[in-house]
């Protein structure tokens, strides 16, 4: 690894962590998935899961980042190497390459989507092409094809990567860290004027406003505590906490491994943390529902939120919201955009170092050849997402790397690390250096109920019953009649339920089925490609030694 | 919107607010370690 390499201060390491934490599902995700799962009935979990899962899972994974990195190890596989004897631990590590560099790879594409939408936000052109016509033609989408290759998106789609590419060959103090003391500041600022302006809205003296703004505020906070009694309020709000700390990627991991050995971790985590939670529940919070809301009510904001996702909301309608602002609307539009942007370079950049520390560390290769080949791997792979996005690709790229495989790498560490690693070990690692005193009562809930926390998440996101309806499902079970997993569950995407099993049509036309079957297959590929490079790199180790 | 929304609202934010400032506030003026190892 580049020898010496560490962060230029303590406040750049906890923006860039913020930085990693803070993406689009800030903005985009925690809103549509409080209002699909009964507004302020989401949020009580949502806190509880932070408190219990999130908060004690940042101290877990900085606790093994610093740890690996006293060892020369900067990314998962030699991290998690360190934590016991057992061989097969390395191979753990594994899947915080794979995810990061497969989620970089769409990621960087939505993140281009962005970058785009500022251009065409500050040209006007939302004045004069709906955003709903826009989008499709900008994706490449035709209802007979599954297959695009957008120009324009393409072109954006490249000058992300390249930019992405360009501040990670720049460092972590030169690069990443200055990325994050200028992306967190103008993503808060655009935040709060975006916020104020919107919350402002009212009805008869904006144009375009039907509803106040506080109805979709008093939407997503009124508490309903029967979601208290919910299993999948619990799940959902389980897992948004899961998605938006970016806990299970190996990205926290790294970025910790540089802070020194007997420096604080405690303090650092937690604030890192709770800057998040103050971008998502406060910012992200009053955006996207009340400003929707305003214009179009609440009941088309829980239909367009439906999926639990604000993509169509963020993409597609506010652009559209913005043109009631008057000559504010093309500076609203790229502020908009811009947070987004902002959000999710500070993240894209997160899952670029560990993929080069890993190459750095266990292949001697330089850091700028590594950002190229980083950079290389992620436009391959976000190639596949942009060439087959109407055929459903990017969802599989979503699920399999953005969702599953996040819940399995953080289950896997929560229990190596209180059960291999020890208990004992892992408080002191956790606490030495510390600037707060951390509550000895951590101790019991990173051993017992954080696991526990995410095997629930975790056997919940594999057997999701259809409708999430749990009762009629053990009921179906018992009757005989087997499990109705949902599609959108695990085992449910793995097995097609809930449409026919056909990679190609009667005419002979490839299915949406053929694209998600051979998106798989190229991650399996990727995945054990990792899994090799690992390998190889252990084996070489061991000749050296010999 | 409704008194326990606003009740919701307000202690939510306090808590987030008061968290956020407090742990920033001790990064920006806890000086780093000195860790000669």
């Amino acid at each position: 690894m580049a020898k010496g390499e560490s962060w230029g201060s303590r406040v750049g390491l906890v923006l860039a962590m913020a930085g990693n934490a803070v993406g689009l599902g800030n903005f985009l995700r925690f809103p549509a998935q409080a209002a699909q799962n009964g507004g302020g009935a989401f949020l009580i979990p949502y806190l509880i899961s932070f408190l219990l899962m999130g908060i004690p899972l940042l101290w877990v994974e900085w606790a093994i980042g610093r740890h690996g990195g006293q060892f020369g190890h900067h990314s998962a596989p030699g991290m998690f190497d360190r934590l016991g004897k057992k061989r097969w631990l390395k191979y753990l590590g594994v899947f915080g390459l794979f995810t990061n560099l497969a989620v970089a790879a769409y990621y960087c594409y939505i993140e281009s989507w962005t970058l785009a939408y500022v251009w065409h936000s500050l040209i006007g052109t939302f004045k004069e092409t709906p955003a709903t016509e826009f989008f499709p033609r900008y994706l490449g989408q035709h209802e007979d094809s599954f297959f695009a290759l957008p120009p324009e998106a393409f072109f954006w789609f490249i000058l992300t990567l390249a930019l992405n590419t360009f501040i990670l060959s720049r460092g972590l103090a030169k690069g990443i860290e200055i990325a994050a003391k200028i992306g967190m500041p103008l993503l808060l600022i655009f935040g709060a004027v975006l916020a104020i302006r919107g919350l402002g809205l009212e009805p008869g003296a904006d144009p375009g406003v039907t509803q106040s703004p506080l109805e979709g505020l008093n939407f997503v906070w009124n508490p309903d505590l029967s979601g208290l009694r919910n299993p999948n309020t619990w799940l959902a709000a389980a897992g948004q906490i899961f998605f938006t700390l970016s806990v299970g990627m190996g990205s926290i991991h790294c970025y910790a491994s540089y802070v020194r050995s007997k420096q604080d971790i405690a303090l650092n985590a937690a604030s890192a943390g709770w800057m998040n939670e103050f971008v998502e529940v406060v910012l992200g919070g009053s955006l996207l529902i009340p400003i929707a809301t305003a214009y179009l009510g609440l009941a088309a904001v829980q239909e367009a939120t439906a999926g639990g996702s604000g993509f169509g909301l963020g993409f597609l309608t506010l652009p559209m919201l913005f043109n009631n602002w008057g000559w504010f609307a093309p500076i609203a539009g790229a502020m908009w955009f811009g947070l987004l942007f902002f959000a999710g370079i500070t993240s894209s950049l997160a899952m670029g170092q560990p993929v080069m520390a890993f190459l750095e560390d266990e292949y001697r290769v330089p850091r700028n050849r590594s950002a190229i080949l980083f950079g290389a791997a992620t436009f391959i792979l976000g190639f596949w997402c942009v060439w087959l996005y109407p055929g459903g690709s990017f969802d599989e790229f979503d699920f399999w790397t953005g969702t599953f495989s996040l819940v399995v790498l953080a289950l896997a560490e929560s229990f190596v690390f209180a059960y291999i690693f020890g208990m004992d070990r892992g408080w002191e690692e956790i606490t030495r250096g510390a600037d707060i005193k951390v509550p000895e009562i951590f101790r019991f809930v990173i051993k017992y109920i954080t696991p526990g926390f995410i095997l629930v998440v975790f056997v919940g996101a594999l057997l999701n019953p259809v409708g999430g309806d749990w009762p009629g499902a053990f009921s179906s079970l018992v009757s005989g009649q087997g499990w109705p997993f949902d599609p959108g569950s695990v085992i449910g995407r793995v097995l097609h339920t809930g449409g026919e099993y056909e990679w190609f049509d009667e005419t002979g036309r490839g299915t949406r089925v053929l694209v998600q079957d051979l998106t798989r297959i190229l991650l399996l590929v990727v995945f054990l490609l990792c899994t090799f490079l690992v390998w190889k790199a252990w084996q070489n180790k061991k000749r050296s030694q010999a | 919107m409704t008194t326990a929304a606003w009740t919701m609202l307000l202690v939510t934010w306090a808590v987030v607010f008061f968290f956020t400032g407090k742990f920033f506030w001790k990064v920006l003026t806890t000086p780093p370690r000195d860790d000669a190892e």
